[in-house]
């Protein structure tokens, strides 16, 4: 797929510009452009994973006031897990900062920081699991519990998802792919990760601020 | 997805496949995609027809020993399954919309050709699980094609509620999969690929249906996913979403507690009324531009039709209640849903009678794909009108569960869709495979499935208001049920006559395949993108440069142009006379 056709109708004297602008002169992605393209999925992905949500946060508001809830306390490691996706967050707009200021090198670095942070949090959201069990909080102990454990499951494996896009972006800007121009791949994966922050934010309050 | 970003804007036209596994297999191209989703989905609407008739016989003779009490279960669930998830939604949805939508807005392809190859091949794995179901033991799933716990989340509690069930989920959540794949193509595709010109007020309905379609699946598929995956965990890993406490199964005290089976029911109809919309809204679109070709008249309220199936589309989302009217829900919540669903009932009727206004006064050529066209106008009506009933709560509880909801799915979507996806191929099989269809063998096809369509789901609504309820293998045990026995063998003869309708079908298809009249590039004269390309079109789609679009989709009978058409790939200055669109 990445070795484009040669428009044919061209002159082959006047070999199509290596890689033509994808924005209009204001900056915004034009019509018809992969890049807008990405962009535009990656918020469907989101609308989609935003009513795989509704559906289960509905699901958990109706069983929150049953008798058999068994509130089961927030483990630590959530805690550190919640600072390092905030964290990843913060270094995602820092790497598209460097991006935009055409600085190569910084925006590789400050992806591998997304990518450690990342893998940081689910680190941290296995240690919570591991935590919990030894407690003697399971699957199956009481509804909070396996609405615990499926938030963090569901939310922890589009999380891993997000990491093999990064990874795809991070091989990708390696070689030099984005520029300032060019960065439909970057920003439609800034759009994904983020919503995944503020899922987590928003799942986190659901399961222990309510 | 990054590969698209590095390279050339261009990067979505790849390149001219060379061996056959690369072009008719793994395709990338749209087309190939669309017309394998379709074959694919007629082979299964083969599967589930002949389940349908395997019912049918036992309804009409149950003595006939066709299927058992138990077998007869797992007929009905894996023939609704089959028709909805695996005929209906990937026929409209992954066939037409493949094929159509590039072709109709002047794209040279999807906006991921490889995603839209995913998407396919997924759909045929989900296949796999479903029909292995048929062969373990305890056969498949037999609590319904709603699969509603707690049937379906105990191991124990139906002969397919062990492996055969396992096996549903499986496909259902791969079947999902798929068409998010399909969904995300079809909406970027949509948005970002139009050719120049082409406005969205230009936009044929064929592909305004199939975007808001796409909207509907990509926000109402996830939350059965989730509905399906604490299905899964009450089956695997005991938990209690849906189990209650103090169930007992074959005289054993259920290990769950506190669970509620409505919550799946909630879950699963936030989807399944959609879902109902999502097959079909295609058809409503595909047959606006039949109706107006073969009529030779602009589609009446192109812009009412449009709002109308955005209306029908937020609404759906609003009405999930009314298929749960019986669970206990307060009366306030059921008026509610109730006034909801009869809402859908205004933007459905806009839509009816503006196809019985392109009609009035139209030239109408009578072709196969017209005749069915005017029979969906007519399906859809006879169905829908009992959805009126069906949706005011105080009746519903009388007629939930009986064979007058049968009647009414049927007509409204079963039948109805069903005539779509005829309309669909009569009319775009010569742009599909170069040749025409046999109209003689259509015509036989059209009335044998009108007359066996009326005769099966029509006497249904008596059935349903004489107290017969769904998902009884035998009647004999019911007195009252007995007494409409000949009702019931009309409705079997009737129904033969549908499926032996389709076997004419499939012969027509193979016929023409190979032995019908070439077709013209646009045979039927018609206005829109696709038919501005060579027949079949190539790889790419048109041969040189896309045509811009200068008009609207609909320009018929033009006062003053010459010919009684305009597509919309003329110039104002070729045509002759200037339109306002
Ligand atoms: C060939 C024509 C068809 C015939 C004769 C037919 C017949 C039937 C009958 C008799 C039942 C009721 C079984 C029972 O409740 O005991 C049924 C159920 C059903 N049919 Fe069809 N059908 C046909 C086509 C379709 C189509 C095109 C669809 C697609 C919407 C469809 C979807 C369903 C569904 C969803 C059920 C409910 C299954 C359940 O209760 O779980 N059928 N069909
Ligand atoms: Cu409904």
């Amino acid at each position: 797929m990445s070795k484009a056709v040669r428009d044919t109708r061209r002159a082959p004297s006047a070999p199509p510009p290596r890689r033509p602008s994808a924005r209009d002169d204001n900056g915004r992605p034009q019509r018809g452009e992969p890049q807008a393209s990405l962009t535009i999925t990656a918020w469907a992905i989101v609308g989609s994973i935003t009513m795989l949500f509704f559906g289960l946060v509905s699901a958990y508001s109706g069983r929150r006031g049953g008798m058999d809830w068994g509130a089961v306390a927030a483990p630590p490691a959530l805690w550190v897990g919640t600072a390092a996706i905030l964290g990843s967050s913060v270094s995602l707009e820092a790497a598209r900062r460097a991006l935009a200021r055409g600085a190569q090198r910084s925006f590789v670095a400050q992806l591998l920081g997304v990518a450690a942070l990342g893998i940081a949090f689910l680190a941290a959201q296995i240690s919570a699991w591991r935590a919990l069990a030894d407690a003697g909080v399971f699957l199956a102990s009481s509804p909070h519990s396996s609405y615990l454990y499926l938030f963090t499951g569901v939310h922890g494996a589009h999380l891993a998802g997000g990491l093999i896009a990064l990874g795809v972006v991070l091989s990708q800007g390696r070689q030099g792919a984005y520029d300032a121009r060019h960065r439909g791949g970057v920003d439609a994966f800034a759009i994904y990760w983020h919503f995944l922050g503020v899922l987590w934010l928003t799942l986190f309050a659901v399961l222990f601020a309510f | 997805m990054a590969t698209a970003t590095a390279a050339h804007p261009d990067a979505h036209a790849h390149e001219d496949p060379q061996s056959f596994v690369s072009k008719y297999i793994f395709s990338y191209d749209h087309k190939v995609i669309g017309v394998q989703y379709l074959i694919t989905s007629l082979f299964m609407m083969l599967i589930g027809g002949a389940l349908a008739m395997a019912i049918r016989t036992q309804l009409a003779w149950p003595n006939s020993g066709v299927l058992k009490a138990d077998s007869y279960l797992a007929a009905i669930s894996m023939h609704g399954t089959i028709m909805i998830f695996f005929v209906l939604t990937p026929a409209l949805i992954g066939g037409f919309g493949n094929f159509l939508i590039p072709l109709k807005i002047g794209a040279r392809d999807m906006a991921f050709p490889f995603i839209n190859m995913l998407s396919y091949w997924t759909y045929v794995v989900s296949i796999i699980p479903l029909l292995a179901s048929f062969f373990v033991p305890g056969g498949p799933l037999s609590g319904g094609w709603t699969a509603y716990p707690p049937l379906s989340a105990l191991r124990g509690a139906a002969p397919g509620s062990g492996l055969g069930q396992d096996l549903w989920l499986l496909s259902i959540a791969i079947f999902l999969i798929s068409s998010l794949f399909g969904s995300l193509n079809y909406l970027t595709t949509i948005l970002q690929m139009r050719v120049r010109g082409m406005t969205f007020w230009r936009l044929p309905l064929t592909v305004w249906s199939l975007f808001i379609a796409s909207v509907l699946a990509l926000l109402s598929f996830p939350v059965v996913t989730g509905g399906a995956l604490l299905l899964l965990l009450d089956r695997i890993a005991g938990t209690s979403f849906y189990v209650p406490a103090g169930l007992f199964l074959g005289g054993q005290l259920v290990d769950h507690k506190g669970g509620n089976p409505l919550l799946y029911q909630h879950l699963f109809w936030f989807m399944g009324h959609p879902e109902v919309y999502i097959v079909i809204l295609p058809p409503m679109g595909m047959v606006s531009d039949t109706l107006a070709n073969f009529a030779r008249k602009p589609i009446f309220g192109y812009k009412a039709m449009v709002v109308s199936m955005l209306a029908i589309g937020v609404l759906s989302f609003l009405v999930w209640g009314h298929h749960m009217y019986v669970t206990g829900m307060h009366p306030m919540l059921g008026t509610a849903f109730a006034a909801m669903t009869l809402a859908i009932a205004i933007p459905s009727a806009v839509k009816t009678f503006n196809w019985m206004a392109t009609l009035w006064r139209g030239k109408i050529y009578f072709s196969t794909s017209m005749l069915f066209s005017i029979g969906f106008i007519s399906l859809f009506t006879a169905g829908g009108l009992t959805g009126i009933f069906l949706g005011n709560a105080a009746l519903d509880i009388a007629l939930h569960n009986t064979y007058f909801v049968i009647g009414h799915f049927h007509l409204v979507m079963g039948a109805a869709a069903l005539f779509g996806i005829f309309t669909g191929v009569y009319y775009w099989f010569p742009k599909m495979f170069g040749r025409m269809m046999h109209e003689g063998m259509g015509r036989v096809h059209f009335w044998l499935s009108l007359i066996g369509l009326y005769g099966t789901f029509f006497p249904m609504y008596i059935l349903g208001i004489g107290g017969m309820h769904r998902r009884i293998f035998s009647f004999e045990a019911f007195g009252y049920i007995t007494r409409m026995h000949d009702i019931n063998i009309v409705i079997t003869i009737s129904a033969f006559m549908i499926f032996i309708g389709g076997l004419v079908f499939a012969y027509n298809l193979i016929w023409s395949l190979t032995h019908g009249p070439n077709s013209a590039d646009n045979p039927w004269r018609a206005t829109t993108l696709e038919w501005s390309t060579p027949t079949p079109p190539p790889h790419g789609n048109w041969v040189g440069e896309v045509p811009a679009v200068h008009r609207g989709a609909y320009e018929y009978s033009v006062p003053g142009a010459k010919d009684d058409y305009i597509p919309q790939w003329v110039t104002p200055q070729k045509a002759g006379v200037v339109t306002e669109h």
